[in-house]
Order: structure tokens, then sequence, then C-alpha cells
């Protein structure tokens, strides 16, 4: 039941918002704050004074309120720069949870989404037997019913950005990997859902529709595509459910494993100029910083040059937090900033991450924009590696 | 105000920085009802404009209606200098941003209020430059609000704070006129120095729209040091001692054992949990450096620093600084409490006995201090920890923060260093001067601002 599901709530974060002490160091860090021309109301540290409030009974969950607190992607920067170490990302997602719970939340595009996912199983309303379409492109495999390993591909790799889909399962055949996947039956994780404070569907149906689907097939590791997948697997269906019955891994994770095992080894020289985007999910929430550096740093003849502001320290694309389905133009036009102010002064015109989400919002930046930067996932770049 | 006539004002600033820059909803306007310190008042409204001329319009406009104005930069104020008026406008002046001209030869950088000190920072390394004013809250404080309260930092010692690095200003007046202060020459006499009475003013006489500012080149080379002592009024001491012989460090630090003991529970650095630690900077050609930090060492040694140890590389400065980077956070985490930050300054030679009254002063009150200086100037920031959600606690910080500024006075030293007076310490500006100086304050302040719509409160005036 969502009241014992062991996601933090407001109360766990009553005695840290009173150690906030208006010090404005999470101002510059905010990515919205700053699409925003330092609106103080589009930013952290006003985000914290109105959960403040609103905790305090001086404010109502109004349309402002709610709408601000909806103006985040929860990337976590601004924690890295707080004196005090406000977690405002997770309070951020209480406080929505509160406002769901109060019928004041969410915004009316997640609510959308919402339904999608009960209907279809997936956020954009596809049907669910197109979910494994991709597959035919993949060339002749067979996917095994039951396996130690459970690709878990999410709904972005599934229908928006299939190249993902496509070369991380090119790479675990290339390396005789045996894995099962669940075809047409996966749905959505409920990483969006959980961001937005829709969590009652989550706590009560997919955690544990998705886990016993996993565990049913023998699987001891799980691997995903998509950041977002990763961190409700890893850090959120543990609190819901109690531990997992099998390991979770990012795809970069496990590809790093499997060089390091000797299992995939780069040959030939792939002379390309890329830079690397570090995921919030991955990267802030979940301290995943060195694995793709790893792989990407064995690739011969690949020159990687990092961002100025990289791992702990890197810029959201926008895309997080339900940003994207809520401020569609504000998220793309951070992922512009994102791409101009720090992809760019690299000289690489290849930017590479491995998460779907991010892909999305920082291609369609590069287009909207013409900034001409070609963005590609950590699985496409191995692929070119391995010329397979 | 009556609301039909804010109703009206508020419809006037709508035509002048266009509708989405002015905020007035109740959510909108509480999130701009506080700085850094624990005061609050809920502005009537929040206006944000994008040029000198949009802000003459806005101070005609609540010159005419009189309602007060808060110019505000990132609002990092640690004296309450950019806490809202009751029933007054805040001016919140980031959407000025540019830095509009870096001149190598001339030795300026003309910049916008709004812009980050950061970001300056930023831009000047890459011309082999630097603004010396180095806050604490560089990443977040802009240019205009450092202007605004003098900041000064830790490059102090040497190079001074603000007031020593503006050249002039552009700075819209409450009755709407845009003047320039001061020249983009280095040298200037003409006439009464306007930039220096805007320099620390607090948004009480007007709102700076431009700054030119004094720029320096970047030191050659910088050696920096750690020194350890069993007692702070030895470091205090070697303070001194170093003028004496002198040389004047870029950076002089003092951390005390409240502040050691914490970062060290906080990020386990392992620092020796001695009575005091100090960092020290100097900086000159690759030659010159290596003389001054032997004899700052051997300086130390003569005072009876416990350990001295040196950093050249990048790295081995920055874990060194660690220490004096983490100080201030590791408060919070370690006591769970938030800081009641006091901010004064003695003469150097006074440092000991300073050090000496704070912890009378903590222990009388049994409030634990903890105390950090940039002890190159004098200098010194007595930490009160309170539990921000009793009031009680705070007021009994407060205690403790007033009586140290107090003392400070009889050691003849300034009840304000880099932090301003704001709303905290308005009471103790007549105490440091007099009663005339005070009127003499006021009757400037009317010459500029004659119905006080700027900043009213602050200051005292």
């Amino acid at each position: 039941m969502p009241a014992s599901s062991g996601l933090p709530t407001l109360k766990d974060f009553e005695e840290k918002l009173y150690l906030c002490n208006h010090c404005g160091f999470c101002r510059p860090a905010c990515p919205v704050m700053r699409r925003r021309e330092m609106d103080e109301t589009a930013g952290p540290r006003g985000r914290m004074l109105l959960i403040h409030g609103w905790m305090s009974g001086e404010l109502k969950p109004t349309k402002p309120l709610v709408e601000k607190l909806y103006l985040c992607t929860a990337c976590r920067y601004c924690y890295v720069k707080c004196p005090p170490g406000l977690e405002s990302d997770k309070i951020v997602e209480a406080a929505r949870y509160e406002l769901v719970k109060v019928g004041a939340g969410p915004l009316e595009p997640h609510r959308i989404v919402a339904s999608r996912i009960a209907d279809y199983n997936n956020p954009f309303a596809e049907p669910p037997s197109n979910r494994t379409a991709w597959l035919k492109k993949v060339g002749p495999i067979e996917i095994p019913e039951k396996a130690k390993v459970l690709y878990w591909v999410g709904c972005m790799a599934s229908y928006r950005v299939q190249t993902t889909a496509i070369t991380t399962v090119k790479i675990l055949k290339h390396a005789n990997v045996e894995f099962t996947m669940l075809g047409n039956d996966e749905g959505c994780c409920g990483s969006i859902l959980l961001r937005t404070g829709q969590r009652d569907p989550v706590v009560e149906k997919y955690a544990k529709r998705n886990v016993e689907m996993i565990a049913a097939k023998g699987v001891e590791t799980l691997i995903t595509s998509c950041a977002e997948c990763f961190r409700t697997f890893y850090m959120d269906y543990p609190k819901i459910l109690g531990e997992l019955p099998f390991e979770v891994l990012h795809s970069s994770q496990f590809f790093e494993r499997l060089m390091k095992d000797g299992v995939l080894k780069f040959g030939e020289e792939l002379p390309m100029k890329i830079t690397y985007h570090d995921p919030c999910h991955l990267g802030r929430h979940a301290g995943v910083y060195d694995e793709p550096r790893n792989i990407i740093k064995a690739i011969p003849g690949l020159e990687f040059v990092e961002m100025l502001r990289s791992r702990e320290e890197a810029r959201c694309c926008g895309a997080g937090g339900g940003l994207r389905y809520g401020f569609q133009d504000l998220s793309i036009a951070m992922a512009a900033d994102r791409l101009r102010e720090d992809v760019i002064p690299t000289g690489a015109r290849v930017v590479v991450t491995p998460c779907p989400s991010c892909i999305l919002n920082l291609r369609d930046a590069s287009r909207q924009y013409g900034l001409g930067v070609e963005v590609i996932d950590l699985t496409d770049l191995i692929c070119r590696a391995l010329r397979i | 105000m009556e609301q039909a006539k804010l109703d009206k004002v508020i419809e006037k600033l709508r035509e002048i920085v266009g509708p989405e820059h002015v905020l007035t909803s109740y959510e909108e306007r509480y999130c701009y009802s506080r700085d850094a310190t624990w005061y609050r008042v809920i502005p009537a409204a929040v206006v944000r404009p994008h040029t000198a001329e949009e802000v003459s319009k806005i101070l005609r406009l609540a010159n005419e209606y009189r309602i007060p104005v808060t110019p505000r930069g990132s609002g990092t104020s640690l004296t309450g200098g950019a806490v809202p008026v009751e029933g007054g406008i805040v001016l919140d002046m980031t959407r000025m941003n540019r830095i509009l001209e870096i001149s190598v030869v001339n030795r300026i950088a003309v910049v916008e209020p709004g812009v980050l000190h950061a970001e300056l920072e930023e831009e000047l390394a890459k011309y082999g430059l630097f603004w010396p004013p180095d806050p604490a809250s560089s990443a977040a404080c802009t240019i205009g609000g450092v202007i605004a309260e003098s900041a000064g930092g830790l490059r102090g010692a040497r190079y001074g704070t603000t007031r020593e690095w503006v050249l002039g200003l552009e700075v819209v007046l409450p009755t709407g006129e845009i003047i320039r202060t001061g020249a983009r020459t280095l040298k200037s006499v003409t006439g009464y120095d306007l930039t220096h009475l805007f320099i620390g003013s607090e948004g009480t006489l007007g709102v700076i729209t431009k700054a030119i500012l004094k720029v320096h080149p970047l030191p050659e080379a910088v050696i920096r040091m750690f020194a350890s002592f069993d007692r702070i009024e030895t470091a205090g001491k070697a303070v001194g001692k170093i003028f004496e012989n002198r040389i004047v460090p870029t950076m002089l630090e003092i951390i005390d054992r409240s502040f050691i003991r914490s970062v060290n529970e906080w990020l386990k650095l392992g620092l020796p949990e001695v009575d005091a630690i100090m960092l020290i900077d100097v900086e000159g050609t690759r030659e010159g450096v290596e003389k001054l930090a032997e004899r700052v060492e051997r300086v130390l040694r003569d005072v009876g620093a416990l350990e001295i140890r040196r950093a050249t590389t990048a790295k081995e400065m920055a874990d060194l600084y660690l220490a004096r980077g983490a100080a201030y956070s590791s408060l919070f985490r370690v006591t769970g409490k938030t800081v009641v930050p006091d901010d004064c300054c003695v003469p150097v030679d006074k440092l000991p006995q300073a050090f000496k009254m704070v912890r009378e002063v903590s222990k009388k009150w049994g409030i634990p201090v903890y105390i950090l200086a940039h002890a190159g100037d004098g200098n010194f920031h007595a930490d009160w920890p309170a539990d921000a959600k009793k009031p009680e606690e705070i007021e009994r910080a407060l205690k403790c923060y007033m009586e140290v500024c107090r003392e400070v006075l009889k050691l003849g030293g300034s009840i304000s260093a880099e932090h301003g007076i704001g709303l905290v310490k308005a009471k103790l500006v007549e105490e440091e001067y007099s009663r005339k100086v005070v009127e003499i304050m006021r009757a400037i302040k009317r010459i500029f601002d004659p119905n006080n719509i700027m900043n009213p409160g602050k200051i005292g005036l």
C-alpha cells in the first residue's frame, strides 16, 4: 500500500527543509532557472520555500504553486551545490506525491501519460503488439524463454529511439550472451509516474508485476538501456518491494564488465572525436560515472574530450522529471543549452550518452536549433567500434 | 498600499517591462521574501527589468507612488540587504547579465549588475586576468550585489575589498535620472567620489545598472602553505609576524578547532585536531614566490607552528583548500542546525585578543562558536549554530553576535568587514560612529532619494 511503500514522503524531509538557509548556491546549477533568466520562482531555492510554506500551512496547493513544483527535472545538480545537502530532487518528488494525493497535481499532460500507461503499457499510447517491431532490424536471432540475463528494453528504446535497442542486442549477440526479454509483455517501469508524484499505480501494481515477470524467467541479472528505467529498478523498486531477486545493471555497466572479462574486445581503430553526456539518473542519482567512460577510453583511435561540466557537474538535458511532457519547449531549449554551452565548445560534433531519453531530447534540440550535433547511444558507438 | 493603487502600479509596471516580467501571485512573491538571513517580508510585486531605461521608468513610477524599492541580485546577502520592504517592490536585476567589455590594455571589465561573479571570473581567466574581490558566494552572487554590499573575500589579505576595484558606475536614481560616476580610466579625481558612495550603499541610494571594474593580471605562480597551531592566539600572532616581515600573502585563512572537527567528522579528512590551522597563499614570479614561501615558513616556525606543509600542484592545492572550502557546509551537516554568521574586522595586531574574546562570549552564553578568519586583513567570522525551528535559539545566537560586535569596537575594529549592515546590524552603525555621522548619512540619502523609497530601513537609514 502507498503509505508503507518505503518511498520517502515530505514528512521524512521536514527536518532537512529547515536547514535550507537560502544561501542561493543552488541557483546557477538549475538548468530550468537558467532558461527562465534566473527567475527565483523557477529555481530550487524558490521550490524549497514553496514546499516549506505549504507544509507550514502558509500556502495552499494553488495553480501557481503546482506549476512551480513541476518546473524541475529532478536532475539533482542543486544537491551537489547545497551546503546543508538538501536532496531537493527527492523533496520535490515527495511534494508532487502529496499534490497528487490532495488532487492538486499532476499537470494535465502527466495525467494523460498515466492513463496511456494504464491502457497501453507505455507512455506513448503505442500498440503493445508493436513493442518488439525493432527486432526485425537486428537480423536472425533466437531469444530463449528463460535465461540468466534479461534485457529490459524500456518504452523509449522500444518505440522512439530504436537504434539503442537494436545496437544493444547486436552487442549481446556479438558477445554470445545468452539473454531473454519480456517481448510484448514488457510494460512501463513507471519512472515517469514516480517522478510526477503518481506513485500509487507503481507501488500497487507495476513494480510487483514487472519484477515477478522477470523473476519467473530465472533471471540473475537485469540490464536496462534507459537511465530512468535503471534508476527505477535499482533505487525505487527495492524501496517498494525490498531487495529484488536479481541484480540490476545499466547496459554500460554490463558491457564494461564484459570488456574487463575479455569477452568484449576492441580491435580496429574508430577515428572519431566524441564527448560524453552523463544522464542525471545514471550519474548524480546512482553514481555511475566511470563504467561508460572506461568503455569509451578502451576504443582505439577514438578522441574523447570531456565537457567542462561533466560527471557530478553535468548539466541536465532537460528531459527528466516529467518536464518534457509538461513543458516541451522549455525542455528542448534546455537541451539546446547543454549542446551550445557544453558540447560544442569541446570541438566534438558527436555526443555519446547511454540514455534514450537524453538522446531524444538532445536530438530534438540539435535539429530544432540547427546545432549540427550528432547524438548517439554508447551502444551505437560500441557497434561502430566493433564494426557490427 | 490600497489595492486600487497597487493594481494601477502593477499595470504600469507591466507596460514598462512586459507582463511576463512582473510577478504578482502570492506564491511568486513568497519566493522573493527572503535573502540568506532569517528575515522575511513578502513584497507587493517583483519586477525584472532588462535595461537601465526600464529601471529608470520603474523608479520614476515608484517615486511617484512612494513605493519602497529593494534592488536584488541573487539574494545571497547575509545581513538582510535584499529582504523586501513591507508593501514594496523587489527589483530583480538578474536579467541584466551581460559582460559588455573586457580590455586587457585598459585593465577594465565593463559589466551589467546581474553577471554572476563566478562567470566573470571564468571569462576573465581566458584573458589572463581576474577581479580580486572573491566572496565565498562567488558561484551564486551577482556583481551588482557584490558592489552594493562592498563584499570582500579570501584574496582581501593582499587585494582588499570591492571598494578598491571599481572605477565607475552607471546608476539610476530614484528620481529616474541615469547618472555616470567615476571613469573608464585608472585615475580620476573629477569632483566628489560618488562611485565610492554607491559601493556598499546596499541599494539605499540608487540602482547600479553598469559597472566599470578594475581588473588585474593573474599571478605567474602561487604557492599554498598549511600550518597548524596549538593555540588560535598563536595563529593570530603569526599573522602579525608575517606582515612584520614585510610579506603580504594573497590569502591568509585561519580555521578553528570547532570547524576542524566538523570538517573531519563530515569528510573524514583526517586534519590534525589542533586548536587552529592556517592556509597561506603567496604569489609572484616563479623564482620570487619560492623565496617568499621560504620566508613565510621561517616566520611560522619562529612563532611556534606545530606543522608546516606546502602544496605546489593544483591537486595538492585543492586538497589543502578542502578544509576551508567545506567548513561552512560541514557545520550544517554535522550540527543539523542553521548558522548565524557574524562578520567583523579588527586591526591585525588585535587578532589574538579578538579570538580570545569570541571564545569568552561563547562560554558566557553556553553556545558553541565556529571561527573562520580571513585573517590577513583582520576579518573574522564567528559563526553561531542555531536551530532554525526555534526562534529563541536564533535570538540567543544573535545576542552572542551583537556582543562580539560591541567588543570588536573596543578593540578599535569595525562591526562589518564584508557582509554589510542590512537589517541585522542597523542599530550598531551609530555605536561605531556617532549620531552625527548617521545624520550625515541620512542627509546624503535625502539628496539622492528625497522620498526615501530606496531600500528604506537598511543600514538603519
